[in-house]
């Protein structure tokens, strides 16, 4: 929600999912969003497994995590599945931002 | 214990450029039906709190809950949210205020149990964390508390942000089913120290 925010003088269209399997159904309906930021902690599916299955549905998928969760075993997980990059929370203004200029170009 | 603890403040205070203090944490074996009691001991003289709950899954599992005095959730919203946050939210501030003290949750949980699992050789996921209120006082953490069974093991730690003097306490509580485990964990995490 904070993100959506940030986004929003850029310009961007957004759209928010609640959890991991709505944001599938909104790719399968037909969406395609040109970055995703996805938060690792979900109700239903989880963020990890809405990575892998986002990847399943588009390898080249611009897709920023954003996550509490310090474990090294969570980021190895990650690294398999090819986030363009990782923001640790607080995710501020200024990381989003970064992010999604990088991402855009 | 207060290996993972610090390492968490240490993470913390690198995301967060603040610096964070966590105590060592204190640990208390005890019948999970009277951990009421128990917390109502260790929490301080404020009137009421903000607490968020967060649970945690693996062969470490639990529960954690994250208190903040009423009056500091003021302090942590102005820490953790500018104003063009705030502006950006498009939230009142008494909601932007509850979103900054579930996301410090998020953090603070995400960073003491994470690391505490590292450091017990394992890994947890997290449910998201949920907001309880922000008038939670004794009686309301009695009646939220009311159902445990068993045996709890409970860590306490008390954090702040020395920039800013704010403060908040975590507990951790250990499910039933994983306090054999994590107490073997602690044992062969200890042994390996020697």
């Amino acid at each position: 929600m904070a993100i959506k925010g940030f986004i929003k003088e850029k310009d961007a269209e957004t759209r928010e999912a609640p959890c991991g399997e709505d944001a599938l159904a909104l790719i399968d309906g037909g969406y395609r969003p040109d970055l995703v930021f996805l938060d690792l902690t979900m109700p239903g599916i989880g963020g990890v497994e809405t990575l892998r299955e986002l990847r399943e549905r588009d390898p080249d998928l611009k897709v920023i995590v954003v996550t509490a969760d310090v474990q090294g075993a969570t980021l190895s997980r990650l690294e398999g599945l090819g986030p363009f990059e990782v923001i640790r929370k607080p995710a501020t203004k200024h990381a989003v931002l970064a992010a999604y200029e990088r991402a855009e170009r | 214990m207060n290996v993972g603890f610090g390492l968490a403040a240490v993470s913390l205070s690198e995301v967060i450029d603040l610096r964070v203090t966590l105590t060592v944490p204190k640990i208390s074996v005890l019948e999970a039906k009277t951990i009421p009691d128990f917390l109502e001991g260790e929490i301080d003289r404020a009137p009421a709190y903000s607490m968020i709950e967060q649970f945690f899954f693996g062969r470490f599992s639990g529960t954690s809950f994250l208190l903040v005095p009423k009056e500091e959730g003021k302090k942590l919203a102005a820490l953790f949210g500018d104003e063009s946050s705030y502006r950006d939210s498009e939230l009142d501030f008494g909601s932007f205020e509850r979103e900054v003290v579930v996301e410090i949750g998020n953090i603070v949980i995400g960073a003491c149990v994470g690391k505490l699992a590292e450091m017990l050789k394992d890994r947890v996921t997290f449910q998201p964390p949920r907001y309880l209120g922000s008038d939670v006082d004794a009686v309301k953490l009695r009646q939220h508390l009311a159902e445990n069974e068993g045996v709890a093991l409970v860590f306490k730690t008390k954090f702040s942000f020395s920039n800013a003097d704010a403060y908040g306490l975590l507990f951790l509580i250990a499910a039933n089913d994983s306090i054999e485990w994590t107490k073997k964990a602690v044992d062969e995490y200890i042994e390996g120290l020697a």
